[in-house]
This record gives C-alpha cells, structure tokens and sequence, in this order.
C-alpha cells in the first residue's frame, strides 16, 4: 500500500515533468473514452435500462401476424381484440392502446388545442401499474360508449394549459366539440405511448365494434407470473386459430403473436446504437495506439532509469507495475476528461437525433454509466499501457544502454500501422454508413416528392357531417388552388408514406373515390412560409418519415 | 574471513554475446575468489570485459557458462525475480554516470533499494539519513540531483549503494566522469567503507586509484592475465 502511494506520487511527479506528453495522452484518452460514454449512455438508456414500470418484463405487445403475407406485426380490430381478452389464458390484463389527435377546449386558453390523445382500454393505467398523481384513472365500463366522456391530462398539458391548477379534476372540457371530465393527472414525466398529451378511453361506435376487418388498434398486455414468454405466445396462436376459423371472412390466415414490450420498442434503435457503439469502440483503440506509441517513445527515453532501478533490485513485475501506475494515472485523467465530455456528448447525441427521443428513455449518465466509465477506464489503461510496460521493462539491464535499438522502432512501426489500420476502418464504416443514407434518401417514395407539401386536419364529426366535410374539403382545394405558387392540389385519405402502421388516420375524408395523390406544388420554403399566413403550419416529427418535405398543417377553424 | 567462506567464487566463467551474427567472446573461462571484506580493482584496457564481469558479479547479466557462487549460493541457476531479490540485498551499484533517478530527490534516490525491499517507512528514514551522513551529503536530502555537481552526486550514489547494507559494492569507473579532485575525494570515501568492513570490487583503468585496494585483477582480451597482490598501505 505505501509503495503503491510511492508509485502514485512518483507516477504524478514524472507526468508533471513531461506536460507535453501527459496532455496529449489525457487529451487523446479523455476523447475516446468520451465518445465511449456518451454511446454507451444512450445504449444503456434504450437497450438496458428497463421500461419505466413496475414488472417491466412482463409487459408485451400483442400483434396480429399473417406468416403467409410475410407480415409479423400487425394491428388488430376491435373484435378481435376482445375476444383476445376474453379467451386467452396467459395475461393479467390487456388493453387496447390507439392514439389520435383531438380539439381540447376549455381550461385557461379561449383558443381549442389540438392534442395528441392515447384512447386507451379502462384498464390501461392498472396493467401498466400507473396512478395518476392527482385523481383517477378510468373505472370499468368508461371504454363502453361511443364518445369519451372522462380524460385523464399529462403533467405537461395540466401545467401548460391548466395552470397546474389542483382543482383540475372535475373541471368540464370539450373533447371534439362533446362535453367531458378531467378525472385525473398523469404523474410527471410521464407520456405513454410516446408523446401523447391526454388519455381518454377506448370508445368506438356499433358498427366499428363489429367490424372485425377494421385493423388499427395496437395492443398490449402483462403476461401472468410464472407464465413464460413461449407458453403466452403458443395461448395467443391458439385463439388466433380459433379466431381466423370462427370468422373466416377477415381472419383467414392470420394469427397471433406476443413480444416483449421492451425489445419491441428498442427494435428501430439497436442496430444504430451498436453501429455507434461499435465507432466509438475503434476510436478509443485509435487513442490507446497513440498513446501506447507515445509511451514506447518515453520508455526509450527512459532505458537508464528502468535499468537503474532495476539495478537496485526492482523486479520486473515491480517496474510494471510502476509504469502501468503511470499509465493509470493519466487513464484516470482521461476518465474524468471523458466523464465530462460524455455529458456534453449526450447533449450532442440528443441534438443530433433526428428524432424526438421517446420520453421514457432518460438520457443521463448514472451509476451504471460511471461503472463503465471506470471499468473501460482500467481496461485502456491496460490497451494503452501494457505492452509499452512490458517492452520497456524486459530485461533492462543486460544491454544497458542498447535497449532502445531496433525492437522498440518495430513496436512502434507496429502501432503506427494499427492506428492507421483504424483509422481506416473507422472511416469505412463512415462512408458505408453515408451511402446508405444517400441511397435512401435518393430511393423514390414512388411519386415526386420535390415541392410536395402534405397537410392532415380533423374536422369533428359533431359539427361537420359527412356532406359538410366534402364541402369543406372542396373549397379548401378550391382556395389552396388558388393561391399563388401552388401547382396543384388534392385531398386523400390516408397521406402516403405514413410514420407507421400504428399512427392512426386522422387525416380527413372527403371525396368518395380519392383523386391521385398530387399534392404538388413548386414552392421554395418562402412561398410555403407566404401559404402558413393562412395556414397553421405544423412539423409533426413523427410525420416527417420521408426524405420529402413533409408536414403537418393542424387547421382549427 | 576465512579460505572456505569466499564471497565470490568464479569458475571457468563465460560469456559470449550474439549480435546479428557476430560472435564477442566477452570474457573466456574466468577463474576469481574474493573474500568477505577485501577491496578488489579490476584494471585493463577497454573493451577487455570488465564490465561485463561487473554485471555478472551483481547478477545483471548471466554467464554463457561457468559458475558464480555468491555467499554460497549458486546463483546462475536463479529466476529473474530471485535475481532481482539478491540485487537488492546483497549488491550496491556504483555507477560511471552515477545514474540518480532525475524525478526523486536525493533522499528519495537514497531510500529507492528499501523501497524494493518493503522496509516500514520509519526504518527507512533512519537508514537513509545514516548513509548520507556518512557520505556527507544529508544536507542535500531534499535537493534534485540537478541540483548537485558530480562529485555530489557520485556521493548520493555511494549513499544509495550502501544504505541496503549489502554483501559488497561494485562501481564500475566510479570516478570516469568526476575531475581528479572529485575523483579523489569518492576515492577517498570508497577506502573508508573498506576500513568500516565493505567488501568492494572496483572497475578502474587508473592505476593512481588501484593502489587504494588490497590487490588488482588485471585483464586481457576476456582473460585474468596477472594477479599481483599489492600490500596494503594506508595511503
Ligand atoms: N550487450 C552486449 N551485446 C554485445 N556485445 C557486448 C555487449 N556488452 C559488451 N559487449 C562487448 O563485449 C566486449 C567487452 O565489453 P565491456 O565488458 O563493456 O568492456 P570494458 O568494460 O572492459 O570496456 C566488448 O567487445 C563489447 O563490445
Ligand atoms: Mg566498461
């Protein structure tokens, strides 16, 4: 122990006398181990860290598959969905979870709000083991009506358009023009799925409760204890069978399947973060090149000084040791270099993304994070310092001075080949990583996609019915069509190339039969910024799945 | 001091280097004792292998061939950590160029042996104090070998030798890089530890400083050549 201390003092004396190389190797580790700790921060965040619930294991998702189709997760239709519920043997609960926008009026602001919604089964909040920080969740029966009649708010929106107002709860709102209740807040932070604002519960007319064909709900569940992943998923194949040969009609060849909640919701970020994980991970070799090499030049340097303490009887293990003490010391200097960078680098990362990050993944360094900093600290000690202690401590004495001859060049051609080496590697994957984002975003979406601007709005069908909605429709065309800079215009059901499957229709309908999609129009930004006077221009990013410029218009009469 | 107990025996020593197919012959079938307590100059022309014998005697280098007893140990069969085990207890180096460790003060130089050899911090202290006063320099205890001539440093250097209290001292051309006063004076210092009871063998082409020990070993081309005792005379 005191000769460790010894090692410490002597190892920070020595770095002090050589500061040019002490802050270059700092510099060089506190980079790589930087880069390695804000990936690895993210990595832990989405792959590692588990869902934010109690039980978070046992919670899945519950698809419809269609193995002869080649589709292995699909939505489901209400129909389907209850007799899911009712005759599968495996789950605690299971809920349907859709997401929609809405008009929220009421609360502190004159203006309606457009929300996006989760319209959720009453048993939502129980399965997922939620409660709400003020009042209730739904009680059974709620999702029994065709119109919402209780909403429970985020933390976000009560304090935003509620004024975090404590007597929030059985304050009268209007949902899409229909009177309902606030019946409770949801605890901070949270917002599940992701980026909804409000939760209503899962209401659907008599006819869409029959139509069994209608695929648009999602669902999810929380498998029973001591039930296996492989035994709920055989349950669910089963009713699937007994489902698809009930109803034939719509459930000919399609069955279904469960998947763990977590891995589902990662299933986009994985190969991208490994990808990362996998960069970085050759950054950091690159630095312990540099710094090996680095090394190998100052033990040359310092051949008399290893053999004179070898002289007086200092092992080999002992000079090891005290060089590796070195290395250590200045890896330590470079964890926290690193530390500290990696904080700024998750910053970075969350800027960088393309994407708003789901908000139950929490980007922040934590014990587990410093863990790794330190372990892959020690290890870089070891990358960076180990072969440099060995090669300067191997028999020192015996050729004296003729130490630093040729075998310590050769070590340090080797390494500057390594570096080289992967570098190279390193700019490769780049390369290969921007090619395949060019070839993506030079792929056609299938119709032309330059200048083409989409716009989705809901008109509620308390006020607008069906004629109404068509009218409407027609004389928004008929004034988008004639402002200057448009080229043409057409309303469509669905906007092509949605986010996803799970991102439900709420673009208008109108026309019975849909004109082609061409909603085309030459205009630079300047002129889409000259049509948004009129025009509530919206970027939903979640819309903005294409490389075209796409973006949502929420519209409010 | 009696015949059976030499400190050192030598028998039909060897050693050969390889380099990039060049055979050296370094030192041919070396016959030597010495005993505890004597003083042993080792003289003769460069590149004759003193050196290399040096490094045999303290076990920094191993023979091609031939034994070494040290204290009657064989030691040429020994491991490298056993051998860096005997450098440290029974062998003080003196250097040519002194070799003090440039990060560490002199006491630190002083203390370096112990270090190795695990002693508790406060017997330490005592030891090392004890040796640079003996060789004069326990005023310069906090000072930087940068900051002391040559002359003081080899004087560190003797202090670092010693303070291990080893079976003998090698100094190779102790004085090769001090001016004659300097050279002199470590001279001087090496004959009192030898009246103290230290067994030294020095490497010197000087026969000024040869005269101090108690017999000279010459040599030639790898070879003992003559070997005159000299009678010892206080100087
Ligand atoms: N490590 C070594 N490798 C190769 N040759 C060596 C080595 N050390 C010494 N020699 C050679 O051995 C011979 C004796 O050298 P050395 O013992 O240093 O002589 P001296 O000290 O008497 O001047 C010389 O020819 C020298 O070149
Ligand atoms: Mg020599």
């Amino acid at each position: 122990m005191d000769s460790l201390l010894t090692d410490v003092r002597q190892a920070l004396r020595a770095l002090r006398r050589a500061p040019g190389f002490a802050l270059t190797a700092i510099a060089a580790i506190g980079l790589g181990l930087g880069a390695n700790t804000a990936v690895f921060t993210a990595v832990h965040a989405f792959l590692l860290r588990a869902l934010p619930f109690p039980e978070p294991e046992r919670l899945v998702f519950v698809y419809q598959a269609n193995p002869a189709r080649g589709i292995e997760r699909d939505v489901t239709s209400i129909p389907n969905f209850e007799d899911w519920r009712r005759e599968s043997h495996s789950f605690t609960a299971m809920a349907g979870v859709d997401t929609r926008r809405m008009a929220l009026a009421g609360g502190r602001e004159p203006e309606p709000q457009a929300l996006t919604v989760a319209t959720v089964s009453a048993n939502y909040f129980d399965l997922l083991g939620v409660a709400p920080a003020l009042g209730r969740g739904f009680s059974a029966g709620e999702d029994a009506g065709e119109y919402p009649e209780t909403i429970v708010i985020s933390d976000a929106l009560w304090r935003s358009r509620f004024g975090g107002d404590p007597g929030v709860v059985g304050r009268s709102v209007r949902l899409d023009e229909r009177p309902a209740t606030v019946v409770g807040v949801g605890p901070p932070g949270f917002a599940w799925p992701d980026g909804v604002e409000a939760w209503v519960p899962l209401t659907a007319s008599p006819q869409d409760r029959e139509q069994r064909g209608a695929l648009f709900l999602p669902v999810i569940a929380r498998i029973k204890p001591g039930v296996t992943l492989e035994a709920s998923q055989a349950d669910m194949r089963r009713v699937g069978a007994e489902l698809a040969r009930r109803y034939p009609r719509p459930n000919e060849g399609w069955t279904a399947d469960v998947q763990p909640a977590h891995g589902e919701l990662v299933r986009d970020y994985r190969a991208a973060l490994l990808v990362l994980m996998g960069a970085v991970a050759l950054i950091l070799l690159i630095a312990c090149a540099n710094v090996a090499n680095l090394l190998l030049v100052r033990a040359a340097a310092r051949a008399r000084e290893l053999s004179t303490r070898s002289a007086l009887g200092a092992s080999r293990l002992r000079l090891v040791r005290q060089l590796l003490t070195e290395s250590l010391v200045l890896a330590l200097a470079g964890g926290a270099l690193g530390f500290g960078l990696g904080f700024g680098g998750i910053e970075a990362l969350r800027a960088l993304s393309p994407v708003p990050l789901p908000a139950w993944v929490e980007l922040r360094p934590d014990a587990s994070v410093l863990a790794f900093c330190a372990a892959l600290t020690v290890l870089t000690t070891l990358g960076f310092g180990l072969f440099p202690a060995l090669f300067a401590s191997r028999a020192p004495l015996a050729s004296g001075a003729r130490i630093a001859g040729d075998p310590a060049r050769r070590a340090q051609r080797g390494f500057v080949v390594a570096q080289v080496g992967l570098a190279f590697a390193l700019l490769a994957c780049a390369g290969l990583l921007l090619r395949s984002f060019e070839r993506l975003s030079a792929t056609s979406p299938g119709f032309e996609a330059t200048g083409a601007v989409a716009a989705r709005m809901r008109l509620p069908d308390t006020r607008y019915t069906r004629e109404r909605r068509i009218q409407y429709a027609d004389e928004a065309l008929a004034r988008l069509r004639a402002l200057p800079g448009v080229e043409a215009a057409a309303a469509v059901q669905t906007v092509p190339l949605p986010a996803s499957t799970t991102t439900p229709g709420y673009a208008w309908r109108t026309s019975p039969s849909p004109p082609p999609t061409s909603a085309r129009s030459p205009a630079s930004t300047r002129s889409r910024r000259a049509t948004s006077r009129r025009w509530a221009f919206r970027c939903c990013g979640a819309a903005a799945s294409t490389s075209a410029t796409a973006a949502t218009i929420a519209w409010w009469p | 001091m009696s015949e059976q107990h030499a400190l050192i025996t030598l028998e039909g020593l060897t050693k050969v280097f390889y380099t990039d197919e060049v055979e050296t012959h370094a030192l041919s079938g070396i016959h030597l004792r010495i005993e505890k307590g004597e003083y042993v100059a080792i003289s003769g022309p460069s590149g004759c292998g003193k050196s290399t014998l040096l490094s045999i005697l303290g076990l920094l280098d191993s023979p091609t061939a031939g034994t070494y007893i040290l204290n009657s140990n064989p030691v040429q069969s020994l491991d490298l950590s056993q051998r860096a085990r005997i450098r440290n207890r029974e062998i003080g180096f003196i250097f040519q160029s002194f070799n003090l460790i440039g990060d560490l003060t002199v006491f630190e130089n002083v203390e370096l042996p112990l270090t190795y050899r695990g002693m508790a911090a406060s017997e330490r202290k005592a030891r090392c104090g004890e040796a640079l006063e003996k060789v004069g320099m326990a005023h310069r205890a906090k000072h930087l070998p940068s900051q002391l001539s040559g002359g003081q440093q080899q004087r560190v250097a003797v202090a670092r030798a010693l303070v291990g209290k080893p079976s003998v001292l090698l100094a190779d051309e102790p004085t090769g890089n001090l001016d004659s006063k300097n050279g002199e004076a470590v001279m001087d210092l090496l004959h009192e530890l030898h009246r103290g009871g230290a067994t030294i063998v020095m490497v010197t082409h000087d026969p000024r400083f040869a005269r101090h020990a108690d017999r000279t070993i010459h040599m030639f081309d790898g070879r003992v050549v003559d070997e005159s005792e000299i009678a010892s005379l206080s100087a």
